[in-house]
């Protein structure tokens, strides 16, 4: 796999498959994190890490194990497994080594365990039969791409005004219309292709 | 107002000073264009205009009546977006068009958000964009100098210059053409000229500022003139993306919206760079030719981040200080979170290490809670081995049926196939064909090529003659209803006899689907591969005969 392939893969996480935007993975991320930028980029950060963690265990788990005896069949019962069993690992682990730490992400990380985009991107990684260094970079960037998506969705509440609409939008409703016209921007970038 | 006017030295030049007299120069800059473009398409440009801001008009009044609100009729502002609006639209559009496009941008995308001045994204371009995802309705560009009838549009559709550009060769028009404005394309992008023209008015009379021009069209021009595909010259490549497509007035009328771009000095260069780079990474490589739209909205909602990132420093501080404040703080406030060393013991019961009661109640709750785990992950494992098991032979012996049907489809005069132990370059699989009668009658080649939406897979039957025995698209990720228009049956018979090289237009040609021109261009191209892949099997010899045999 060159270079050219490897930028595809990369820029195809980052805007033309966007995980919040495009590919509505969105689901379950907390709602705080829609409304605050501190905390949508702490939620982004633990998406970002917790995505790249199961990318790799996702990778390992179907090279040495599912291909070889052709076991694909388990693959959805093993990542449902994965996901909140390492997010449950990483809370764990940082809560005894960086208690700090721990105090001011462990809500975002706890909420991580049951996100759309953590458990797709390790998914589509298996789905897709990426090679581990395409399969790292696409998670890692899909992350990012999250944290972008999400970081601007929330600061977009400090500079726009969401109740000038009429009253039966206001809240959610004009939310999604937002969300929406975001992701109208990136539809020029479907099927970008590299090479 | 004036009392301060007078007191400068001549000579005085009147500079707007309120929204509808902005406004009102944004639509004099807009005349030329306008008007050449009434001369390249006829007077329906001027009827779209009309439609497109008379809508507008309308819907912006409704909205504020029925709302309770002032009226904004006279900031003229409505009337800018319906012109561009109507400019950014290609001149066969029907009238209906326009007036979606301008409830969508009037209401959803200025409206809902409070009005002139508190929308985050570009009405009009947002409208215009939502048109765009609408395929039909935007492929469909007229030849300049053809000019249109009021009603029943039945226009020659012609390429415009930035298809030739996203296959990577020039446009046929010279550099003087394009300038003038004789390329096929939207009403208001045609004509180069006439939109400098209007822009350097605008920047002129202050009412935009030369920043986001020129760092969008800078890096345009940047950009093509360090990277031009091969066998292009470099300064030819730069002038035509320059002057095609909708470069020129994205960028002086579309990013230069005050309400959507960065206020900040370096906020606006870094606004224009972004646009730059991101159109021509979407004129390089999407799906669309075009990418200037797309670039400015995405750019539009990065504007409070470009805000933030390009604020001037206050007066008096040192050249980095804000930089190196914020590092410092960022600094301490990571030096918080410390690692500890933990204080591992491997024990999984905390009480008496003797054993007794309470270690054995412990226990007890740790074993069964972690039994209910495990039952749960067995009972599941078990179920799911059970039904794939159950399904496993229906599968492969659906498989075996969509393969005969596939082997029908691509090359009916064989009876079955099977694959050959020859791999070549760029065929996913390939299949001899046989007869009843067990003779070789051709090769069927799964192969893949890049359509619209993503990779179209094909199998492609080949005779020994080297022609194509039938095509079947087996997987895509094409739009349904647009790009599926050159999938059908009826479509891909087209090719059945062909052989050689399979060209877009000449001889020996298969005509691309009307509206689905990126689908039919990525069938031809896998049927050509397979073409090539078969002859080349031809030519290595008879290396695949001793299968004949062993079949």
């Amino acid at each position: 796999m060159g270079i050219l392939d490897l930028a595809g893969v990369a820029l195809a996480a980052l805007l033309s498959e966007n995980f919040i935007l495009v590919n509505c993975m969105g689901i379950g991320t907390r709602v705080r994190s829609f409304r605050d930028p501190v905390d949508a980029l702490r939620t982004g950060y633990c998406l970002t890490v917790v995505m790249v963690l199961g990318a790799l265990c996702s990778w390992l788990a179907d090279f040495l194990v599912f291909t070889r005896f052709s076991w694909q069949y388990y693959r959805l019962l093993f990542l449902a497994l994965l996901i909140p069993g390492l997010v449950a690992g990483l809370r764990k682990f940082i809560r005894v080594c960086v208690p700090e730490l721990s105090r001011r992400m462990d809500g975002n990380l706890a909420a991580v365990s049951t996100n759309c985009a953590a458990l797709g991107s390790a998914l589509l990684v298996a789905q897709r039969s990426y090679s581990l260094p395409a399969a790292l970079l696409f998670s890692f960037l899909g992350g990012i791409g999250a944290t972008v998506a999400l970081a601007s969705f929330a600061s977009l509440r400090e500079e726009v005004n969401f109740d000038s609409c009429p009253r039966c939008f206001r809240g959610t409703p004009i939310l999604l219309i937002t969300a929406g016209l975001m992701a109208l921007a990136l539809v020029g970038f479907y099927g970008l292709h590299v090479g | 107002m004036n009392s301060t006017r007078s007191l400068r030295l001549p000579p005085q030049v009147g500079q707007p000073s309120n929204t509808s007299a902005m406004m009102g120069d944004v639509l004099v800059a807009l005349l030329p264009t306008t008007a050449m473009a009434v001369f390249f398409f006829g007077f329906r440009v001027l009827v779209l205009a009309a439609v497109s801001i008379g809508s507008c008009l309308l819907f912006e009044f409704l909205y504020r009546r029925l709302t309770g609100q002032s009226d904004t009729l006279r900031d003229l502002s409505a009337c800018v977006t319906g012109l561009l609006l109507a400019l950014s639209l290609p001149a066969t559009a029907a009238y209906w068009v326009p007036i979606l496009g301008a409830a969508f941008a009037i209401l959803v995308v200025k409206q809902f958000y409070g009005g002139l001045g508190k929308n985050f994204m570009n009405p009009a371009l947002a409208g215009r964009m939502l048109l765009a995802t609408f395929p039909v309705l935007m492929t469909n560009w007229s030849r300049p100098l053809d000019r249109l009838p009021l009603l029943g549009v039945d226009a020659v559709s012609a390429a415009t210059p930035l298809s030739y550009l996203h296959a990577g060769t020039l446009p046929p028009q010279t550099p003087g053409q394009l300038f003038l404005g004789q390329q096929g394309g939207c009403m208001g992008e045609v004509s180069a000229v006439m939109l400098l023209l209007g822009g350097l008015y605008l920047i002129l009379r202050r009412v935009i500022s030369w920043r986001i021009p020129t760092a969008y069209l800078g890096t345009v021009a940047l950009l093509a003139l360090l990277l031009p595909p091969e066998g292009v010259g470099s300064m030819a490549w730069m002038t035509a993306q320059l002057l095609s497509g909708g470069l020129l007035l994205g960028a002086f009328f579309f990013a230069t919206d005050p309400t959507t771009s960065p206020v900040t000095p370096r906020g606006q260069l870094m606004f224009g760079a972004g646009c730059g780079a991101l159109t021509m990474l979407l004129r390089s490589f999407s799906s669309y030719p075009e990418g200037v739209g797309w670039a400015i909205l995405t750019m539009n909602c990065c504007v409070w981040l470009l805000d933030r990132a390009g604020m001037p420093r206050r007066f008096g501080a040192g050249r980095f200080s804000v930089l190196r404040e914020w590092l410092s703080r960022l600094r301490r406030n990571l030096a918080e979170i410390r690692f500890i060393k933990p204080n591992l013991h491997f024990t999984l019961i905390k009480g008496g290490k003797m054993p007794g009661e309470e270690h054995l109640d412990q226990i007890r709750a740790q074993a069964k809670a972690l039994s209910s785990l495990g039952a749960v992950i067995l009972a599941t494992g078990l179920v799911i081995f059970g039904v794939h098991r159950f399904t496993d032979l229906d599968t492969a012996r659906a498989e075996t049926e969509a393969q005969q049907e596939l082997l029908s489809q691509v090359m009916p005069q064989a009876a079955f196939s099977s694959e050959i132990p020859y791999r070549a370059v760029g065929a996913l699989s390939i299949q001899a064909g046989y007869s009843e009668d067990n003779e070789l009658v051709g090769y069927c080649v799964e192969v893949q090529a890049h359509g619209f939406g993503g990779v179209v897979t094909m199998e492609v039957g080949v005779d020994l003659d080297g022609r194509v025995t039938g095509v079947a698209v087996t997987d895509h990720k094409e739009t349904s209803g647009v790009g599926t228009e050159a999938m059908t049956p009826a479509a891909l018979r087209r090719y059945v006899g062909k052989s050689g090289t399979i060209r877009s237009s000449g001889a020996n040609s298969v005509d691309a689907v009307s509206g689905a021109t990126a689908t039919s261009q990525a069938i031809t191209a896998g049927v050509n591969r397979a073409l090539a892949i078969v002859a080349n099997l031809d030519l290595e010899g008879g290396d695949v005969s001793y299968v004949d045999g062993e079949v």
